[in-house]
């Protein structure tokens, strides 16, 4: 697991953000698949901390890079990284998913077009436990320490790209992680 | 946005310094050995971040999953850009052309309101008027469509139109200048062409009647302040009466012109005494001698 974290970060440092993001506008296959392998990761990370539903988690991801593709040939650099472009989409795309949820008053349909095929079903349980005592933690939150901590340490990103993806201040994200953080170890140690 | 940002205290300044080590990749414990003196408060603190950081990297799709989906992005993404490239690049609209076509789309408005409204309201319009010039349009038009159609009713209307402007612009004080003369003067002058090729039948007879009479009456009506000029005037009364003439075959009354009166010279002594001596004893004092004994 630390091996893959590791090259994780080997790989953000020479990704060519302007590069990929340029090629993949183009519809060159490598740069398609640089674009998804620096994102793919965090952007489920994400999506699974604020979905309780595997298959749910699924499917929004799935429509979050659908969306990025259809979009990708209007983004422009205005000095947003195109990561904080991406999560923006990604937010609220759950959002979306929240909202179409408690409209139909049911859990989030079976998605039939991706299969879950998980090679480890111990592992997947035991994440999902893991995961199910920092949901509940998390959703205990007010929305914008939800927000933070789902993105600053469960996708991964950094206090700036944390702060654009959600149109804050870098201040602002430190004051609301450290006020999620203490409010968290609290809930934590009281669970 | 600035206005309500706001420093972070102390011990989210430090909690940030503290996850951002983390974040590259520092040990936990040689983090808190830097934050020594925190270490009290930051210490339970990272660890909670750090439980958080480990349960969310080990949530890990399924291998089946991510690859599917990759397969589905990449595939898609080439078609896009296969589909951009192959697609007519739209020219970027730029400020001026935008400029330039709304210029153009209000000023080709304005043209249809203007035609539009003049169209409307040309059916009284007199020469000199704005929208006289549309009613001149409707009438070449109308004169067109008249070849197809009756073209006696069509140029006795249209010569009564004629003279209800005359009529109009007399009853105004506004002036008749020649081309509003010439008009009814061709109108006229049409109906003699048309009479030398068709007989009228009596309805037309009489309308073209009933049409000299409101022309004459309209023309000898003529006020002085109207500015026509007289003989103008004269001439277009005479071509409106021969135009009746022709069509109902009734020639107008003859005036009395100069060239028609006896002039001094017509009786001369030499001429009437020696043929007509006992008829003109009268006028010539020459033709006393020739009748003497």
């Amino acid at each position: 697991m630390a091996e893959a974290v590791v090259e994780e970060r080997a790989t953000a440092i020479v990704f060519d953000e302007v590069a990929v993001v340029e090629g993949a506008k183009r519809g060159d296959p490598q740069a398609l698949s640089a674009l998804y392998e620096q994102y793919f990761p965090k952007v489920y990370r994400y999506v699974a901390s604020r979905l309780a539903s595997t298959e749910d988690a699924e499917d929004v991801t799935e429509e979050i890079f659908l969306r990025v593709l259809n979009n990708v040939g209007n983004f422009e650099w205005r000095g947003l990284p195109f990561g904080a472009w991406v999560f923006r989409i990604a937010r609220n795309e759950i959002i979306s998913h929240v909202r179409r949820q408690k409209t139909r008053g049911i859990p989030a349909e079976l998605t039939e077009s991706i299969a879950d095929y998980a090679p480890d079903h111990t592992l997947a349980i035991e994440t999902e436990l893991t995961m199910v005592v920092v949901r509940q933690a998390v959703e205990r939150l007010p929305e914008a320490q939800r927000q933070v901590v789902a993105l600053r340490f469960i996708a991964g990103l950094s206090v700036a790209e944390t702060a654009q993806a959600l149109k804050k201040t870098e201040n602002n994200v430190k004051v609301l992680q450290h006020k999620a953080i203490a409010k968290l170890r609290l809930m934590v140690e009281r669970d | 946005m600035d206005l309500f940002d706001r420093l972070p205290g102390r011990q989210a300044a430090t909690f940030a310094e503290a996850t951002s080590l983390l974040d590259d990749g520092l040990d936990l414990d040689l983090v808190l050995e830097l934050f020594a003196a925190d270490a009290p408060w930051l210490g339970p603190l990272l660890r909670t971040e750090a439980g958080i950081v480990a349960a969310g990297e080990r949530v890990q799709p399924s291998y089946y999953f991510a690859g599917a989906l990759k397969q589905k992005f990449i595939s898609a993404g080439v078609r896009r850009g296969t589909a951009a490239t192959a697609a007519p690049v739209a020219l970027p609209a730029r400020p001026a052309r935008v400029a330039f076509a709304a210029a153009g789309l209000a000023a080709a408005s304005a043209i249809a309101g203007v035609v539009t409204f003049g169209l409307l309201t040309a059916g009284k319009a007199e020469p000199g008027d704005w929208d006289y010039v549309f009613r001149a349009s409707r009438e070449r038009f109308d004169d067109t469509l008249s070849r197809q159609g009756d073209p006696i009713e069509f140029r006795l209307r249209q010569g009564e139109a004629r003279v209800t402007v005359i009529t109009q612009l007399s009853s105004t004080d506004d002036p008749i200048d020649d081309a509003t003369l010439d008009a009814l003067q061709d109108e006229a002058r049409e109906l003699i062409k048309l009479a030398e090729l068709t007989e009228f039948d009596d309805a037309q007879k009489e309308q073209v009647l009933q049409f000299e009479e409101r022309a004459v009456a309209a023309l000898t009506g003529v006020k002085p302040s109207a500015n026509a000029d007289p003989a103008k005037v004269e001439a277009t009364i005479q071509v409106v009466q021969q135009a009746a003439a022709a069509a109902t075959g009734i020639k107008p009354l003859p005036e009395p012109s100069p060239s028609a009166s006896p002039t001094p010279g017509e009786g001369t002594p030499t001429a009437t005494a020696s043929e007509t001596p006992s008829a003109t004893p009268t006028q010539t004092a020459g033709a006393s001698p020739s009748v003497a004994p």
